[in-house]
């Protein structure tokens, strides 16, 4: 859907972007992922040709974004912003009008698609269409943002840092409606952020970018057991138990689960693999002396190789029961 | 205060036409200047390369000093409404300009990134986003230009195109307080009223502002049409080229020539000449008569510009005028104990003569050679240049007002009598006006300076009407007149006149006045209005 081809930028002799080549694919909710100065926000405009690079091409659904008409490319591409954008002298009815209007649609389209999407994010049309930015909250001033983003549908959303202007319980509710909203399900989503919460919570998958180079492309889970190097290792080191709690899935778990039997012989390539080795193991001990999802637990066994058999979202819980009860020592393993 | 509003309430109907001027000058003036600024301002917000140039050059013009800039307009505009209205334009560009750029180029980035991000043109994020957004910078622009100009717009009274200005300048110029109070107060009251309505437009919601917007047009034309209608009234009837065509004469006359009682006002007394003219400032009028702008215009009969411009001085012959013959005025006290000190200066008896003092200010106002050299070069031409002596006396201080025929005359005192007197000489130039210097010589400060017995009269002694009527006609007995009254009054000692006389006189085109044959003002009969 959107392929970026050994992009590069530079900003007097620095590379912003060095060496960009990366594949979003229809669908998804891509997040790129880095400290401020990485690189990603100046790769994010690209796609909308808010930023020209100096080398390299976007294709958009195969074809060189460079040969389509910037406006033209912009209106059907949705763009949302860390500080909202919204024109102050505009009301909420007249910002959110912007891209129909541009494209003539007739006013009767436009408001009807308003107050669909208007009642979508939770906001009522009557009270909220025409009130001028500055008369609404923060969070509320986002979902305008989005509604305007949204509003001719376009299959493609560019999302610039989109919650970094609100207050943490905003962000949590915002983030939640991510990830229900209907509106977004079929859209492919370029998202940049430097919240690695909310990366693993929104991504499908993530792309994390380091001094303007693309460290590791992955599912976020792919970050936190296989790390590609020290940088990323180091990036997540802080979070990396709660992430952990956030992403892991009972198939991510499968593997290790499986190796209990031989234990000894697997490489111990990472920390990470030794203490989820470690606790998958303990976990295998708990069920196995005194509790009762003991009894769901079945083994198998294929080709030669164990494997367990049980409720997932039995397991799940217990797991994450154990894991909680352990943090202290868990911490400390990992530090 | 109060006679300041009782005067206002007399000349109500003169104020409130030249308020009426005043304000649309100043209207005209900024929406003129807005058509062009704020295009302007929006072209060079775009293309930044040009706004250091652009930018440069309309603060270039804001430091063009008003007399100046009238001066080189006059051979291409003429005098009246179109160089006023012009100078005006010209001053409020800037204020425009620079307001209309800053607002645009400060507009939150964000905001013109998400213009272009949800695709819009250009020009589409000039006019929907960036223009209304900067809308209350350009606004506050439009309302320093408005304020300035309400001030500027005074200068309308230097080139005959009337505003408060007249009453100010007349005021200034004659020493009126009064007078210039009425004018100032109403330019004030100006001032405050537009500055207040421009704050209220500032400072309105942005709906309201769209609201307003949608009524400019009509909210603009009401006040247009009328005050062009103005315009073009007072436009053809003030500029001197047409009046000319017409076979009629105009006149320009200073502030002070027609607030004055030996003025205009005796003109019409002692003639019953009714010249149509407008009020302009002396340092445009001569410019103007020369550039056939006006055709007769009231100056003063040494001034060096009657050489420059080839002007010609008409005869007096009713004696309107009262006459203005130089001569020291000095201290009793200072003769007493210097008596040689009169015999020197007395020297300089009938020794002046119009034509010669016309050229010595020539040659230091125009030819900007120093009061000292053409001096020394008068006297040595007429034999009486003497080297200074060795000092060995009193210092004797001479005062000058402030222009170069004092500066000239003090000179010439000061070498006579280092020349032929062991007394020093001090001398102290630049007193000001005739209360500054008249007050200095009766507390001592200065020993003496030259007068003219014209001012004498009128400024120092006062007396009524008749008496000094009596006086104008003869020089003579004005002379001994104003001599036995400071004598009495004053202590202080009238020496010999000079023998120039530096009056008030009308002054032609030579040119013009010769093929008209007109030599004297009774020969301007002919071309008095009759109404």
């Amino acid at each position: 859907m959107i392929n970026f081809k050994q992009i590069y930028k530079s900003y007097r002799g620095r590379f912003a972007v060095d060496n960009l080549s990366l594949k979003i694919e229809e669908g998804e909710l891509f997040v790129l992922l880095g400290e401020s100065g990485s690189g990603k926000t100046t790769s994010l405009k690209m796609v909308n040709r808010l930023i020209k690079p100096d080398a390299g091409q976007v294709l958009l659904n195969n074809i060189d974004i460079s040969e389509i008409d910037a406006t033209q490319l912009r209106k059907g591409i949705g763009y949302v912003m860390q500080f909202y954008g919204l024109f102050p002298h505009y009301t909420v009815k007249e910002n959110i009008a912007i891209v129909p209007v541009l494209l003539n649609w007739d006013k009767e389209k436009i408001n009807r698609r308003s107050a669909e999407l208007m009642a979508v994010f939770g906001l009522d049309p009557i009270r909220y269409l025409h009130r001028f930015p500055a008369e609404l909250s923060g969070g509320q001033q986002q979902r305008i943002g989005m509604i305007r983003a949204l509003m001719a549908s376009p299959p493609v959303l560019l999302m610039d840092e989109p919650l970094g202007a609100l207050d943490p319980v905003t962000r949590n509710s915002i983030r939640n409606e991510f990830k229900t909203l209907e509106e977004l399900k079929n859209k492919t989503i370029l998202m940049v952020t430097h919240d690695i919460q909310e990366a693993f919570i929104l991504a499908d998958r993530i792309g994390l970018m380091f001094e303007g180079r693309l460290i590791q492309v992955g599912k976020p889970i792919d970050f936190l057991l296989h790390p590609a190097s020290k940088i990323v290792t180091d990036f997540f080191k802080d979070q990396h138990f709660s992430l952990m709690l956030e992403c892991i899935t009972f198939a991510d778990l499968l593997p290790e689960l499986k190796s209990i039997r031989e234990f000894r012989s697997i490489p111990l390539s990472t920390k990470h693999f030794i203490e989820l080795q470690d606790s998958a193991r303990k976990l295998l001990e708990i069920f196995t002396i005194n509790s009762d999802d003991f009894q769901h637990i079945e083994w198998k066994s294929v080709l030669g190789a164990e494997f367990l058999i049980l409720n997932k979202e039995l397991f799940m819980n217990s797991y994450f029961r154990y894991l909680k009860k352990r943090t202290l020592t868990f911490t400390n393993v990992s530090s | 205060m109060p006679s300041v509003f009782e005067y206002m309430f007399t000349e109500r109907a003169r104020l409130f036409e030249q308020l009426i001027q005043h304000a649309s000058l100043t209207f005209l003036s900024v929406v003129l200047a807005a058509m062009i600024a704020i295009p302007l301002g929006i072209f060079i917000s775009q293309f930044k390369k040009w706004s250091g140039p652009i930018l440069g050059f309309s603060g270039i013009l804001q430091t063009i000093p008003s007399l100046a800039l009238l001066g080189i307009l006059i051979p291409i505009m003429g005098i009246g409404y179109a160089p006023a209205l012009f100078s005006l334009f010209l001053y409020a560009i800037m204020p425009i300009l620079r307001n209309t750029y800053t607002g645009i180029n400060g507009i939150d980035e964000q905001l013109r990134e998400a213009a272009r991000a949800m695709g819009m043109s250009r020009t589409q994020s000039l006019i929907k986003v960036e223009i209304p957004l900067a809308m209350p910078v350009i606004i506050a622009g439009l309302r320093t230009a408005t304020v300035i100009n309400v001030g500027v717009a005074t200068l309308a009274a230097y080139i005959g195109a009337g505003g408060l200005g007249e009453f100010i300048f007349g005021g200034i110029s004659l020493n009126n307080p009064t007078m210039m109070l009425a004018g100032a107060i109403p330019a004030a009251v100006l001032a405050l009223v537009l500055d207040a309505v421009f704050s209220l437009i500032q400072h309105l919601s942005a709906s309201a502002l769209k609201k307003l917007f949608r009524w400019a047009p009509v909210l603009l034309i009401i006040p247009l049409a009328y005050l062009s209608n103005g315009l073009i009234q007072r436009n053809t009837t003030h500029t001197g080229h047409f009046s000319y065509k017409k076979n009629s004469f105009l006149a320009g006359f200073t502030p002070e020539f027609i607030g004055r009682s030996d003025g205009y006002p005796g003109l019409l007394r002692l003639y019953n000449l009714k010249l149509k003219h407008v009020v302009i400032n002396d340092a445009i009028m001569y410019q103007a008569v020369y550039e056939k702008k006006l055709d007769i215009i009231s100056g003063y009969s040494t001034d060096g510009r009657l050489k420059t411009y080839k002007l010609k001085v008409l005869r007096d012959d009713r004696h309107v005028f009262p006459p203005y013959f130089a001569a020291p005025v000095i201290r009793q006290v200072v003769i007493k104990a210097n008596p040689e000190i009169k015999l020197v200066l007395n020297q300089l008896k009938g020794k002046i003569t119009d034509s010669l003092m016309t050229e010595m200010n020539y040659k230091v106002d125009y030819q900007k050679q120093s009061p000292e050299k053409v001096a020394a070069d008068f006297l040595k031409s007429i034999g009486l240049y003497h080297a200074p002596l060795t000092v060995s006396g009193p210092t004797i201080t001479i005062g000058a007002k402030i222009f170069g025929e004092q500066q000239i005359l003090v000179n010439i005192y000061s070498m006579l009598i280092r020349g032929y007197t062991r007394c020093d000489t001090r001398l102290k130039l630049n007193l000001g006006g005739t209360e500054i210097v008249f007050s200095a010589l009766k507390n001592g400060s200065i020993d003496l300076y030259p007068e003219y017995t014209g001012t004498g009269l009128l400024v120092i002694l006062k007396p009524d009407l008749k008496t000094s009527e009596l006086l104008f006609v003869d020089q003579e007995k004005l002379y001994r007149y104003v001599q036995s009254e400071f004598r009495k009054k004053y202590q202080l000692e009238w020496l010999e006149p000079h023998g120039f006389n530096n009056s008030y006189a009308l002054m032609m085109r030579k040119s013009q006045a010769d093929s008209m044959s007109v030599n004297k003002i009774s020969d301007l009969k002919r071309f008095s209005e009759t109404e």
